[in-house]
């Protein structure tokens, strides 16, 4: 909200300097956020939590001043002559839905004369923002900034009969409202009526038609307390937001209505001419009882880390316009203002304290206390596990948006319809939740690619959103990877490999081999452990192809790899030999490796080094040459020994496979 | 096999893998003189080996000798190997002399994202404190995300929330405060545990705002805590973080899960708390809300809120990344140029 610094003026002698009482609303929870002057005035952007709207005015403003500079609060005289009240004014309220309008106060003024305001007037709510109309407008404008209770005037001329009815809409009722629109009320809004029909919103926004226009000479003027949760219902479902409901909402001093109506009234007879008739309307709950709070100082000091007296609290308390009494516990019984209706309990008193006494002055420990016993997280340890061994290999992490769109998620191939839609998305293009991670991936290698990057490797560990049952939404943490171009850096010393299926599985492999599991693979599909991945090779500009892994961790996560056991290791020398073998093309060369290993004891390791068809290879086959290493743990191994296990493992690819060894 | 047999076997292995290990530090013409003086010489072990045959048993004769041959084959192989090579090194020419201006070959390290690096740095800290790290859903409902917060219903608290509303009662989580409520209903008191993750508000995309953003959330339940601890705690968090000498500026703010509540702010890590522009002239930047948990929220999840009390803080990491990195807008983070990503 919007305050004047002379405004504040009028009700509290502020000696400071505008920067400096700046400074100093910061300090105790009125952020001020902006300052801005305006000829000799300053305009302060004050930031008020949803539970100081005791502080949406001047005076409610100028209350905390006064407080924390130490200056005097002067409230404005309410002074007029009252007329009593002739038949053909008097105004009969009935207070149908109470629950709703706890109270309901107001005064009827004859006589008005509706004209411009004199210039101090319009000049005031000109300063923060507010446009002047007309003096009787502009004064209940005026009483609301000045109190922070909305007020409403209709037009006495224009309501049909003599009887005011605080009720529930009926169902098909309508309203049209002062800025033109019709609205079809609801059942539950709460609205004024008249005796034909509603002519306000109530707490919201007044009836057209009871508009008070220049040829306005008799109002009701209406300062009402109205439900702060019926108001903000109402607004939200008209999409409204006036200065009326913002205040209403956020909950207003039920025992001040009668004082702002007869503030105003007084205004209205100084300024417009006004006969203020008597006695005021006033219906509903008059007597607001303030609940006794006990604060037990030493619950106080406990929580703040303070050591102050209840002496000491008590002062502090009363500054802000709290009754402190004493209990025989030495305990503090509090009542808080009636326009303090956000502390009801002790812990909201503690929390006055504390910003009475100055979180400045509150020292800086750190906890002592107890530890909890520390816990393992393995999503946690996953994450960082994943996270290191993709930048080991080279790749570089992303974090792309969790939402995407129908034309993407189409683009992507997944079917019109799909996916799980955002209600309110505030960008279209992001109206759904992603189901995947690599077409954003794809889009960062695009993007990149542009820019020229002559190599993409990057990855993301996110989480994708599927539609469950009844409506749920399923969540699966997903680790995807992508590599495109050049595999690693260029250097003048020769030029990289290409990324192709085989980089981008090598990586799984890597992944699969830190948490012991065994990698599958079926086409395009592979499975890690438990868990589920897909290959993609997808086109992309400048680099040809994308090669894309995608892998639901999800189920890896909670599961902790197994202990991690080590294996003796051998104290003898291992040999080395290599199998040139020929096969059948289609033979599986990495289950020919595996059988290579498998085939004698002394196979440590079988691993694939060279691949070719063509020159020296007959038609339909290829050359595949396995490297072996042979060890013993025992003993080292002789000529004879290792040319008996290769001998065997030539005779188990011969009959497995088919394969000869190349001459 | 006699003893006499197997000694000469072993010794021979022994020979072979001793050549093999010397041949791989060949390279130049009196390196290859010296290791055939050396492994094939008149005064090479082998011969030694082959003098000492007579001493092997008849009947292991054989083989022994087999074994040394075998080894004199392979020795010879690999010198005609090595010879072969320098020969064909020296005709490629003498390589250039080294050039210490010419760049290293490039090692292919990736690097973590900016989000991921200040989360560690601020996981870091909190876990000195003793803090345990604890997950939950992004998507949420109601009373995790507000009611056990203590945000009262149809409250105009939850407007500061902006929230992004699925079907049902489903949304996407604002903060990763219900987290707190989900780590309270499991476990017993006392608590220390921070929560990182992602959350989601219904902002426009610009240069300070996005849809999605990333939130620490930090927890600690004991008997007797206090905001001088917070103080502490955040003030000690900040100079981690920000460097020693870095002061804090504690106000008063509103959540309705804590109370009292604070909004904590660090010395304008640009102008060092004069007054610039990044900082609103005000030398200070917002970096955290904070405050001691609402007995409310203690009811909600069944502790006892008269034995229990706790603080709670929650931090946006983007925010943190940026006042640290000096980064001006949030959208880069989410854009993923290599020529911002390879900067940290």
């Amino acid at each position: 909200m919007k305050y004047s610094f002379q405004w504040l003026s009028d009700y509290c002698p502020i000696t400071v300097s505008a920067e400096r009482l700046a400074e100093e609303l910061t300090r105790v929870g009125f952020e001020v956020e902006a300052m801005d002057r305006r000829g000799a005035d300053v305009i302060f952007n004050v930031d008020v939590v949803p539970v100081r709207s005791d502080c949406l005015s001047m005076i409610g403003l100028a209350r905390e001043i006064a407080t924390f500079i130490g200056a005097p609060l002067t409230l404005p005289p309410v002074q007029f002559k009252e007329v009593h009240i002739p038949k053909e004014f008097s105004v009969k309220v009935e207070l149908v839905d109470q629950d709703l309008c706890p109270r309901y106060s107001g005064r009827v003024i004859t006589d008005l004369k509706v004209g411009p305001s004199p210039p101090w007037l319009a000049e005031r709510l000109e300063a923060v923002g507010v446009r002047a109309v007309n003096n009787v407008v502009d004064i209940t404008n005026f009483i609301n900034l000045e109190r922070g209770q909305p007020l409403h005037a209709f037009d006495l001329a224009k309501l049909r009969g003599r009887t005011i009815l605080i009720r529930r809409a009926q169902a098909g009722e309508k309203l049209t409202l002062l800025d033109g629109q019709e609205l079809e009320l609801s059942t539950e809004d709460l609205v004024i009526a008249d005796g034909e029909g509603p002519v306000a919103l109530a707490g919201v926004m007044g009836g057209g038609e009871s508009e008070v226009s220049p040829s306005t000479e008799a109002i009701l003027l209406e300062s009402a307390h109205f439900d702060a949760v019926s108001v903000r219902r109402t607004a939200r479902r008209y999409g409204l937001a006036t200065e009326s409901s913002y205040r209403f909402e956020r909950g207003t001093d039920p025992t001040a209505t009668l004082e702002a109506a007869d503030r105003a009234a007084a205004l209205m007879a100084e300024l417009a001419d006004g006969t203020v008739l008597g006695p005021p309307v006033d219906a509903g709950q008059t007597e607001w009882a303030r609940p006794a709070i006990v604060l037990r100082p030493a619950r106080a000091n406990m929580l703040l880390g303070t050591a102050l007296t209840g002496e000491d609290m008590a002062v502090l308390l009363r500054r802000l316009y709290f009754d402190v009494g004493l209990d025989r516990m030495e305990n503090l019984i509090i009542s808080a203002p009636s326009f303090r209706r956000d502390v009801s309990s002790e812990i909201d008193v503690v929390e006055e304290v504390a910003r009475a006494y100055g979180y400045n002055n509150v020292e800086a420990t750190l906890p002592a206390g107890r530890f909890p016993a520390p816990r393992r997280n393995p999503r946690e340890e996953f994450e960082r596990e994943a996270r290191y061994l993709l930048t080991a290999a080279g790749f570089h992490e992303v974090y792309t948006p969790s939402f995407t769109n129908p034309r993407d998620l189409e683009a992507a191939g997944w079917e019109a319809g799909g996916g799980v839609p955002v209600a309110n998305p505030t960008v279209s293009q992001f109206s759904h939740l992603r189901p995947a991670l690599w077409p954003a991936l794809a889009e960062v290698a695009e993007r990149n690619g542009r820019l020229g990057a002559p190599s993409v490797m990057i990855f993301e560990l996110g989480t994708t959103f599927a539609p469950g049952e009844d409506g749920a939404v399923v969540e699966r943490l997903h680790l995807a990877a992508l590599a495109a171009g050049e595999t690693a850096p260029r250097s003048w010393s020769g030029s990289p490999p290409f990324a192709d299926f085989y980089f981008v599985k090598g990586l799984i492999e890597a992944f699969a081999r830190e948490r012991e599991l065994a990698v599958t693979w079926d086409g395009d599909l592979f499975r890690v452990g438990e868990a589920e991945g897909k290959y993609r090779a997808a086109p992309l500009e400048p680099f040809g192809e994308a090669h894309i892994v995608e892998l639901d961790v999800t189920g890896l996560v909670d599961t902790a790899p197994p202990p991690h056991r080590y294996e003796p290791v051998s104290r003898f020398p291992s040999v080395v030999r290599d199998l040139a073998l020929v096969l059948p093309e289609e033979a599986p060369a990495g289950a020919v490796a595996e059988a290579v290993r498998a085939s004698s004891d002394l196979a440590r390791e079988a691993s694939i080094f060279d691949l070719f068809t063509g020159e020296g290879v007959p038609p339909g086959h290829k050359s595949v040459g396995v490297r072996v290493r042979y060890q013993a743990d025992d003993r080292t191994l002789t000529d004879d020994e290792v040319n008996a296990a290769r001998e065997q493992a030539v005779q188990a690819v011969a009959a497995q496979f088919g394969a000869a060894l190349r001459e | 096999m006699t003893t006499e047999a197997q000694e000469v076997l072993q010794q021979a292995e022994a020979l072979r893998a001793a050549a093999d290990k010397a041949a791989a530090g060949v390279d130049d013409a009196s390196g290859l003189q010296a290791w055939r003086v050396e492994f094939l010489g008149r005064k090479s072990a082998l011969n030694a080996l082959s003098k000492g045959l007579g001493s092997v048993p008849e009947a292991d004769r054989p083989a022994a000798g087999k074994a040394l041959n075998d080894l004199r084959a392979k020795l010879e192989a690999t010198y005609q190997e090595l010879e072969r090579r320098l020969h064909a090194a020296a005709e490629a020419g003498p390589a250039p002399p080294r050039d210490v201006t010419l760049p290293g070959a490039p090692a292919a390290v990736g690097t973590l994202h900016p989000i991921t690096q200040t989360y560690y740095e601020i996981a870091a800290f909190f876990t000195q404190l003793g803090f345990a790290v604890a997950h939950g859903p992004e998507v949420e409902d109601d009373f995790h995300n507000f009611s056990a917060l203590n945000f009262p219903p149809e409250h105009p608290s939850r407007d500061t929330q902006d929230t992004l509303y699925l079907a049902g009662d489903w949304l996407l989580r604002t903060h990763t405060s219900p987290v707190q409520i989900r780590v309270m209903l499991e476990q017993e008191p006392p608590l220390r545990v921070i929560v990182p993750g992602r959350c989601a508000r219904a902002d426009a995309v610009d240069a300070s705002h996005y849809p999605v953003f990333h939130q620490v959330e930090g927890l600690l339940v004991d008997e007797a805590v206090s905001l001088a601890d917070l103080k502490g705690t955040l003030a000690a968090f900040a100079e981690y973080l920000f460097g020693a000498g870095t002061k804090i500026r504690f106000i008063p703010d509103y959540f309705p899960f804590t109370e009292p509540s604070a909004d904590l702010s660090i010395s304008c890590v640009m102008c060092g708390g004069e007054g610039c522009g990044p900082c609103g002239g005000t030398g200070w930047l917002e970096i955290a809300g904070a405050g001691m948990v609402h007995p409310n929220v203690f009811r909600n999840v069944g502790y006892d809120a008269e034995k229990w009390v706790g603080y709670a803080f929650g931090m946006g990491i983007e925010r943190i990344a940026m006042l640290k990195y000096g980064i001006d807008d949030i959208r880069l983070f989410y854009e993923n140029n290599f020529d911002f990503l390879k900067q940290f």
